[in-house]
């Protein structure tokens, strides 16, 4: 072991320290009881580690039979459960339909010269150019008229809006770096186009896929502000409203039931980002006004 | 797929040229585009030369009145230097922190795979929730930075770390902690691709490790390092869920950024008018910034 490799596994310790600090303030909590949490200086380890807190959180009974009032109303520790609920139907659901429209319309990109493509392209992204919050007053007067707030199709079609364009510019790096020969014996074998995009081209490009799928996932589990203002104080309150909703107080009040129900919410994410860690890392962005379309026709 | 093996869609299909095919998928992507940003923008950006309030009145056409208000508004003036800070704060630090964890992730050392799942994870969990684990961090009742520090023994009582002076870099800390990731595996991206025999040479030409970083290294990096500061800067700039969580634009205004900003006009004092001529405006500032780096990174080699 020489004196490099000892520098580096330092600095591997110090980056671990960065990341898993922050994890561990708020795990730490959602394992002690209140009156612990209140400690100076801190308890690094619970005395009576236990998971109450997160039995209560989704609406179960404690030890002595109590739910969990958190001084509101009893109705207010069910939104959570629920919001989790409704935040994996939405997410799943835009996940699904995103990487369907935008691997469609990617194809295109990738492969074909059409009328205004390099515009559409420009367009997808000026998506990312406005502040989500000059999106929201337009999106409010639509969806009242459309009456889709508070509704899980309101909410998936707003997380279509946002991911598409992402997933879509992906993609397109994608399926232009796969080989167009391919393609073409499909078509000369008598394959038709969709035939040839459904069973050749879509299956090569399956990581790529993997990795748009958890991406939009991602990005649709965690959005917070569309989900503030469309859906919270509705029967579709997604999962970011109903834990900030009781935080604003609880980070003094309740700190454990917030960190625990913290902790519910991001138990997914770890999930998904532990596995899928290669599909999401290996994303390469390329600049689709480069990408060079086949001239003549393919086959 | 089922569809497909009886034939008939697929006849139909078969008869169309290359392009015709190309219209019929891109068909649902564009009217997703028509439908839910590019008419939203219009509507936002026509929203932002009216007054609109929440008192039921139809939006009434001003002109570039509010975009005159919000030029001389002092609350948009010191938005706009509390933007910057921010921006300031996480541009640097994610590409320090960034290219740092990349040049150690490239590193062949065993270990290297949990490291690389590691570092990737606070960039998968989401804004809001990062503004609650720091929350946790930083509050001055039971933060555990400062039991930290009490354990350690270098305070005496509890301090509040998120006040008036600290609480922007604090928060722009929060956001680095959550947005480096994407950071460093652009920049792992670049690191991967130079040629290992460029450095042997650089060795043998007898340049030490620093001189070898800046003629071999950076010279692979101009690229990412352009991405990675328009999109720290456009993300920055945009950054909203962890401010509403962490501080609320507060204490004193002091982290109230433009997009906060908007926020409050918009929601609190229900002037939607004037919310959508300051997104217009800090679109505007977000352009202007990002168009300096194409221009100075362009001319340098």
């Amino acid at each position: 072991m020489n004196s490099r490799k000892i520098l580096i596994y330092a600095c591997y310790v110090l980056l671990a320290i960065w990341i898993i600090f922050p994890i561990y303030s708020i795990a730490l909590y959602s394992f002690m009881p209140e009156i612990e949490t209140l400690a100076a200086p801190t308890h690094w380890i619970p005395d009576n580690p236990n998971i109450d807190a997160y039995i209560l959180v989704l609406g179960g009974k404690g030890k002595g039979g109590e739910t969990w009032l958190g001084g509101r109303p009893l109705a207010q520790s069910e939104p959570f459960k629920y919001g989790l609920l409704n935040s994996a139907i939405v997410a799943t659901a835009t996940t699904l339909i995103a990487v369907l429209v935008s691997s469609c319309g990617a194809y295109a990109f990738a492969r074909f010269n059409f009328r205004a493509r390099n515009a559409w392209l420009v367009s997808l992204l000026f998506s990312r150019m406005l502040p989500a919050t000059a999106m929201i007053i337009p999106y409010y007067v639509m969806f009242a008229t459309w009456r889709l707030i508070g509704t899980h199709i309101g909410m998936i079609i707003t997380y279509l809006a946002l991911s598409i364009p992402l997933a879509t510019w992906i993609l397109i790096g994608y399926f232009s770096s796969l080989p167009v020969d391919v393609e073409k014996a499909a078509r000369i074998d008598g394959c038709g186009r969709l035939e040839t995009l459904f069973r050749v081209v879509i299956p090569m490009a399956g990581s790529g896929l993997a990795s748009v799928a958890v991406i939009v996932w991602l990005l649709s589990w965690g959005e917070f502000l569309f989900a503030l203002v469309l859906s919270a104080g509705t029967p579709a309150q997604l999962m970011p409203p109903t834990l900030t909703a009781f935080l604003a107080p609880l980070v003094v009040q309740y700190p454990t039931y917030a960190a625990a129900a913290t902790m519910i919410s991001l138990l997914p994410v770890i999930v998904v980002a532990t596995v899928f860690q290669r599909y999401i890392t290996r994303v390469k962005i390329v600049d689709p006004m480069v990408i060079t379309v086949e001239k003549g026709p393919l086959a | 797929m089922v569809a497909l093996k009886s034939g008939h869609p697929e006849s139909s299909v078969r008869r169309l040229t290359d392009r015709q095919f190309a219209y019929l998928l891109v068909i649902p992507l564009v009217a997703f585009e028509f439908a839910l940003v590019l008419y939203p923008m219009t509507q936002s950006f026509l929203i932002s030369l009216s007054t609109y309030d929440v008192s039921g009145t139809k939006p009434t056409f001003v002109g570039l009145q509010n975009y005159v208000d919000a030029f001389f508004d002092p609350y948009v003036q010191r938005a706009t230097v509390v933007s910057m800070q921010f921006a300031c704060t996480v541009v640097a630090l994610s590409v320090l922190v960034g290219l740092g964890v990349a040049l150690l992730l490239n590193e062949e050392l065993r270990g290297r795979a949990i490291v690389r799942v590691l570092a990737l994870l606070p960039w998968a969990i989401p804004e809001f929730s990062v503004g609650i684990i720091f929350s946790y961090i930083f509050s001055n009742v039971l933060g555990t930075l400062n039991g930290l520090l009490y354990s350690l023994g270098l305070i005496r009582s509890y301090t509040s770390f998120l006040n008036p002076d600290l609480a922007v870099y604090i928060v722009a800390l929060a956001f680095v902690w959550h947005y480096s990731p994407l950071a460093s595996f652009f920049f792992l991206g670049a690191v991967q691709t130079i040629p290992a025999d460029l450095y042997k040479q650089a060795k043998i030409d007898g340049a030490g490790m620093v001189r070898r970083f800046r003629v071999v290294t950076l010279r692979f990096l101009r690229y990412p390092l352009l991405i990675v500061l328009v999109l720290a800067t456009v993300e920055a700039l945009r950054a909203f869920d962890i401010i509403f969580v962490l501080t609320y634009g507060g204490p004193a205004g002091s982290t109230s950024t433009l997009s906060y900003l908007i926020y409050t006009e918009t929601f609190r004092t229900l002037q939607m008018g004037y919310g959508a001529t300051i997104s217009w405006y800090l679109a505007l500032v977000t352009f202007i910034v990002t168009s300096l780096y194409f221009i100075l990174i362009g001319r340098w080699r």
